[in-house]
């Protein structure tokens, strides 16, 4: 977004400086042509124009002077010298008869007549290359008033001076200057390889040019783009010289007309880009070097939601971004800290649960070993007693030895073996072991089991151990007269096993940890009979899950895969 | 019709050219006839590339060797051995023999024009071959311009028994009324030209044939006028090519008539003309001023003798205080009139010679002369000429580059007055021209030449305008020879080579 901002406004200006330097500097060639065209046209009418005053003037001197023949002939021969451009100078009566004239011998010359244009109140013929290459126009002052005509003077009117100026004008190096006559004639041309079309009789009539100049009012320059002889475009520029109704029009190659133009227009396009360039690099580096703390940060950040503490930002700035950098690493060092005190808090708050869990556990068979020894003190020569000193010392050693067992699960999985096996049957076993504890502690034991079976495959003494976990965690939350319900469910491609009571119930914020290690809702204990229970279904490819309501009760259920019930069972 | 052929090649002919023959390389040479004066020649005119002579002349007018290998004079003078080139070869494929030469230098002595117009042939008292390649020719008298008489093709009768042939580079194959065909002389001794076929071809005007040229259809024009050169130099398909011509622009004095019988008054017309103003306004600068009648890069001119210098003032006073006697019936009774009137002649429809015609007449009119000008068509002026009827006429003439020329139009004496129509005569002319035709060797001819010029500068034959300047356009498809810059360009044709793509000549 950034770089964007920065780069689009400066390519507008850009796209808008070329588009604007284009047009002013085709504006500035088409009008400096235009110009030249314009200098061209008043050249060429000046110079005809005075040449055409020069024959009037010379006619003046002719009236009513009475002249003698040989008189006028004298002075008509000094003016042809005088003024190169009239190759002759020929005198004729009002009948056309001849007169005088600057030629040795009779005129060359004859009166024009016909549809002859009159230029400056002198009659010219069109112009035409004469047999010496020389264009030449025949031209007739009349002599006299207009009351009374007395004949004319005419001129052979050599025009080639009008070809050295087209030929002495260049447009660049290949921009050259056309004169077309009236009737679309080429006069002259710049360019001296075209020259010869002039020599030729070449006809524009048909020329882009021309029809348009024709078509157009006298004072309307033509400008147009066309296609030159070899298929280059050319720009071309016309006017009109009204007074002699000639064309003048300068052709220049675009190519070279534009070069400037395009020569600027490239430039401005190098400097934007480079503008442009230096403009991005200079982004990307500040960019990166705006974003490499924050990069940093940000890594930082999640390295320490990750958990590694001792991740730390560099960041050699100053600025707000150099002191988050270091209120990063202020916060991880504090972080790192708290987290040094709360594994401290923990361990002395786990050992003393496991210490607790373990007094807990281990006091009641220790205090039942200690008295039963007692009594055994006193009572040793009672067989009865002896036998029941032997079934309570087994069975308090066994919870001893449970006891032992579950914190060794807890460091290494217990081994478990797979066997088809009823949870009817394992529910019916561990109900019958386990009615004496529901009894003492006033429950009720219930057992619902599923008619069809619930067969599934699994370790029967691990199920047995996870079953009386559940039970004796049930017993153990649920007050007199209340009831555990131990219940077997086979419907699908599952069985599940489910023991309930009718306790206190969990609050819903501890159920979530419940399976967790050394977790437990009662006051004593190590907590780690439901975290064993699961790591066994776990195994078993089981859920455990559990539901409570306090105050209503609680139900834990394991789900397994059912499997068929093996032959012997049928 | 002697002068006709020293004043330039002319014809006027015309119809539309049928297109090039075809062939490898073919050169069309455009002649256009408007720029002709002389009716009886056109493009034949340049036939004489079919041709060889004796001898040649070089840039300087040096009498050079050509069919001749070489030449040597007896120490009196009157034997000349002449020992012809070996390995030269007719187009027929026959060898040039003594034989040859022989038969041709017979035919000059016994052509009674040829005789006349020559300074030498006269003289000649035998020739002789003493061996295939030697001809011995012996005069009664030195005569020094015998080589220069004796320039004149050498030919032989084709053995179809009418064609006459020629050594030349080209030999003439097809004629018709306005084109002529050359076909290359493989037999050629120099080796066959580099072009095929050369295509001489006559137009009624200078722009057809030049537009012809433009469209690729004429390679080289053979000379274009003063006015177009510059409009043509620019082209950058055409090559250019201007060098001063053997011509010179003059005003032919009648030194037998009254009014310019006097020499000083031939002097003050001389000097009362500005040649330098003549070549800018009447040539367009394409032209040098004429000091003399000697052509000025010839070897033997001093260039140091001072020519005319224009001087009106002079002129004036010249014309007034000693022309007075020539016109003594008229001067008192017309004090108010110029006091020398005549008529100078002008070929019609030439417009550099009616130009240069009322140039000269304002600039005597400048000093009191009425110069009348009289149109004449070029078909009259030599019956005009031949009858001795005319005061003056304004012509391009030759000048070189033989020396024998002067010795032609100048001399005085002897049994025909050559191309002396003027009737000019001046003993110390004639004795200037006498010694240069029997001098001894280059120091004497020198010593001679400027003897006639300082002659002629006292008692003028006529005004001498300027030295006209040929310019001829050749496309750049060929490359023409750098040696043949200076003169014209056909001298060296059979050099000529097409111009490759790239520049190079093939």
């Amino acid at each position: 977004m950034l770089a964007t901002a920065a780069v689009v406004p400066l390519l507008t200006y850009g796209a808008l400086s070329v588009y604007s330097l284009r047009e002013g500097t085709r504006r500035s060639v088409v009008d400096g042509n235009l110009n030249v065209a314009r200098q061209v046209g008043e050249q060429v009418r000046r110079y005809i124009a005075t040449n055409l005053q020069i024959l009037e003037a010379v006619a003046a001197d002719f009236n009513h002077t009475n002249l003698s023949a040989e008189q006028q002939d004298r002075i008509l021969k000094n003016y042809a010298l005088r003024f190169p451009a009239f190759r002759e100078l020929s005198t004729f009566d009002a009948a056309g008869k001849p007169a005088a004239t600057s030629r040795v011998g009779r005129p060359g010359v004859t009166l024009p007549t016909g549809d002859v244009p009159t230029v400056y109140g002198v009659r010219m013929s069109p112009v035409v290359v004469d047999g010496d290459l020389l264009p030449t126009a025949i031209v007739a002052a009349p002599l006299g008033h207009q009351q009374q005509q007395e004949g004319w003077l005419v001129a052979e009117f050599s025009i080639e001076e009008l070809w050295r100026l087209v030929g002495r004008i260049h447009v660049g190096s290949g921009g050259f200057v056309l004169v077309v006559g009236p009737g679309g004639e080429l006069l002259a041309h710049g360019n001296p390889e075209e020259r010869e079309r002039v020599a030729r009789g070449t006809n524009l009539s048909g020329n882009e040019m021309v029809v348009a100049l024709r078509a157009g009012s006298a004072d309307e320059p033509v400008v147009r783009e066309i296609p030159g002889k070899t298929g280059e475009r050319v720009l071309a520029v016309g006017v009109r010289i009204p007074e002699l109704n000639w064309m003048v029009i300068v052709e220049q190659p675009s190519r070279e007309a534009f070069a400037v133009a395009r020569r600027h227009e490239r430039d401005l396009i190098a400097a934007i880009s480079l503008a442009l360039l230096i403009m991005v690099l200079t982004g990307l580096l500040w960019g990166r070097s705006l974003i490499r703390p924050i990069t940093a940060l940000i890594h930082g950040t999640e390295a320490i939601a990750e958990g590694r503490l001792d991740q730390r930002v560099v960041v050699e700035s100053k600025s707000e971004i150099g002191k988050l950098g270091e209120a990063f690493n202020s916060m991880a060092d504090r972080l790192v800290e708290l987290q040094d005190d709360v594994r401290k808090q923990e361990r002395h708050a786990m050992f003393g649960r496991i210490a607790a869990g373990l007094v807990h556990d281990l006091s009641h068979p220790f205090k039942n070993v200690q008295n039963n020894c007692r009594l055994m003190l006193k009572m040793h020569d009672d067989a009865e007693y002896r036998e029941l000193f032997r079934r309570t010392i087994d069975r308090e050693f066994a919870h001893i030895k449970r006891v032992f067992e579950d914190l060794r699960s807890l460091a290494r999985p217990m081994p478990i073996e797979r066997f088809p096996l009823d949870l009817n049957r394992l529910l019916t076993d561990v109900a019958e072991s386990m009615r004496g504890l529901v009894e003492t502690a006033g429950l009720s034991l219930d057992l619902d089991l599923d008619d069809q079976g619930a067969f599934v495959e699994g370790d029967v003494f691990a199920l047995s151990r996870v079953t009386r976990n559940l039970v004796l965690n049930a017993i153990e939350a649920t007050p007199p007269n209340g009831t555990v319900t131990m219940a077997t469910e086979a419907a699908g491609g599952s069985c599940r096993l489910r023991v309930s009571d009718t306790g206190c119930g969990i609050p819903p914020d501890r159920i979530g940890t419940l399976f967790e290690d050394f977790t437990t809702t009662k006051r004593q204990g190590l907590g780690l009979g439901l975290a064993i229970s699961k790591k066994i279904v776990d195994q078993l490819g089981g859920t455990i899950s559990a539901t409570s309501a306090v105050g209503q009760g609680t139900t834990f259920v394991v789900e397994l895969t059912r499997v068929p019930p093996p032959p012997a069972a049928n | 019709m002697g002068i006709v052929g020293a004043l330039s090649a002319f014809a006027c002919q015309g119809s539309s050219p049928p297109p090039p023959p075809p062939g490898p390389i073919t050169l069309t040479i455009g002649v256009p006839q408007s720029r002709q004066l002389d009716p009886s020649h056109g493009i034949e005119a340049l036939e004489w590339v079919t041709t060889e002579r004796l001898t040649t002349n070089d840039s300087s007018g040096r009498t050079k060797p050509l069919l001749l290998e070489g030449w040597s004079l007896s120490a009196d003078g009157l034997v000349w051995s002449l020992h012809v080139r070996s390995g030269v070869r007719f187009q027929d494929g026959s060898s040039l023999s003594s034989a040859d030469v022989k038969r041709t230098i017979d035919a000059i002595v016994a052509n009674p024009a040829a005789r006349a117009l020559s300074a030498c042939v006269g003289d000649i008292r035998s020739v002789e071959t003493t061996g295939e390649r030697d001809v011995v020719v012996t005069l009664s008298r030195r005569c020094s311009y015998l080589l220069d008489d004796l320039d004149s093709p050498v030919t032989r009768t084709a053995a179809d028994g009418r064609t006459r042939i020629g050594t030349g580079p080209f030999a003439k194959v097809a004629s018709s009324a306005d084109t002529i065909t050359l076909e290359a002389n493989r037999n050629y001794y120099l080796g066959r030209p580099p072009i095929d076929r050369v295509v001489l071809r006559s137009y009624d005007t200078l722009r057809t044939a030049w537009a012809e040229m433009m469209r690729g259809r004429v390679d080289f024009l053979w000379e274009v006028g003063p006015d177009t050169a510059e409009l043509l130099s620019d082209q950058s398909s055409v090559d250019v090519r201007t060098f001063l011509s053997y011509y010179a622009y003059a005003v032919l004095l009648n030194s037998t008539r009254p009014a310019l019988r006097d020499a000083r008054v031939r002097r003050a017309i001389n000097i009362a003309i500005n040649r330098e103003a003549l070549v800018q306004q009447g040539l367009r600068g394409k032209g040098l001023p004429a000091n003399g009648l000697i052509w000025p890069k010839h070897w033997a001119r001093d260039g140091s003798i001072p020519g005319f210098v224009y001087d009106p003032e002079a002129a004036t006073r010249l014309l007034r205080g000693e022309a007075s006697d020539v016109q003594a019936t008229r001067a008192a009774a017309l004090r108010s009139t110029p006091p020398l009137e005549f008529t100078c002649l002008v070929p019609a429809n030439f417009a550099i010679l009616e130009r240069l015609a009322l140039l000269v007449q304002r600039q005597l009119g400048d000093v009191g002369v009425r110069m009348h000008l009289e149109s004449i068509a070029p078909s009259a002026m030599m019956g005009r000429l031949d009858r001795g009827d005319y005061d003056a006429i304004v012509l391009p003439l030759v000048g070189g580059p033989y020396a024998t020329i002067p010795y032609r139009f100048w001399h005085s004496a002897g049994p025909s007055r050559r191309w002396n129509y003027w009737g000019y005569a001046n003993g110390a002319v004639d004795a200037a021209l006498d010694a240069m035709r029997d001098a001894r060797d280059d120091q004497h001819f020198r010593e001679a030449m400027t003897s006639f010029e300082t002659a002629v500068r006292d008692d003028p034959p006529a005004v001498f305008l300027a030295w006209s300047q040929t310019v001829q356009a050749s496309s750049r498809r060929f490359e023409v020879p750098r040696d043949g810059d200076g003169r014209d360009a056909l001298y060296v044709l059979n050099r000529w080579q097409l111009r490759a793509p790239g520049g190079m000549a093939q």
